[in-house]
């Protein structure tokens, strides 16, 4: 996204807030946030790659250790 | 506001669901030469997916409609239609699709790994009602 845009919709959010829409600008920073997540999910993706390269593929174990953690950070 | 927030999470799963273009995820789909190999970077996938919702789950900046939605959507993928009924914690899962996925890789590898007909046998005997399983999962079943 290009900086201006971000910073338009920051600058809408702040207005948001100010005007009591709390619910609409937590949702807009909601999507901003996912634009930066979806970059991260591939940062993560990228240093798997370089492990699977450097040691071999990942084991079954490796993978489940790893889900079982996230599970228990997301809850629910 | 009820369209509003469909559209929020819309936006959100789309931005996530995008990062199959990203040369990280095409690059570990590019080391899978086997199907076991395809399914763990698939694997691996949901796990980096998983923890991003765990980042946003853990910023006490995230709305609660969100917060809800995501941690329900991550649930469904984790546990079984039994598991996600009864007042069980997601860390607790451990039936849902990403399981039987694990449960069909280790499947795939036993046929391969197999040395002998015997051990080949027994590796297709439990490796094709969980193909059917999944067969059926991805049919909606």
């Amino acid at each position: 996204m290009k900086p201006w845009i971000r910073i338009s919709l920051g600058v809408l959010t702040g207005y948001w807030i100010r005007d009591g829409k709390t619910e609409q600008a937590a949702l807009l920073t909601d999507a901003l946030a996912a634009q930066d997540a979806g970059r991260d999910v591939d940062d993560l993706m990228e240093a798997a790659a370089v492990k699977w390269e450097a040691q071999g593929e990942p084991t079954l174990e490796e993978i489940v250790a790893a889900r079982k953690a996230i599970q228990a950070r997301v809850g629910g | 506001m009820r369209s509003l927030k469909l559209a929020g999470l819309s936006f959100l799963m789309a931005l996530l669901c995008s990062c199959t273009l990203f040369a990280g995820t095409q690059r570990v789909f590019s080391l899978a030469e086997t199907p076991a190999q395809t399914a763990k970077a698939s694997l691996l996938l949901h796990n980096a997916i998983g923890n991003q919702i765990a980042v946003f789950v853990e910023n006490p900046a995230t709305s609660d409609a969100s917060k809800e939605s995501l941690q329900r959507l991550y649930r469904r993928t984790v546990c079984s239609e039994a598991e996600v009924n009864v007042p069980m914690r997601t860390e607790e899962c451990g039936e849902g699709p990403a399981y039987r996925a694990d449960a069909a890789i280790a499947g795939f590898e036993a046929v391969q790994n197999a040395q002998t007909e015997a051990e080949l046998t027994d590796a297709m005997d439990d490796l094709v009602p969980l193909l059917v399983d999944l067969a059926s999962l991805l049919n909606g079943g």
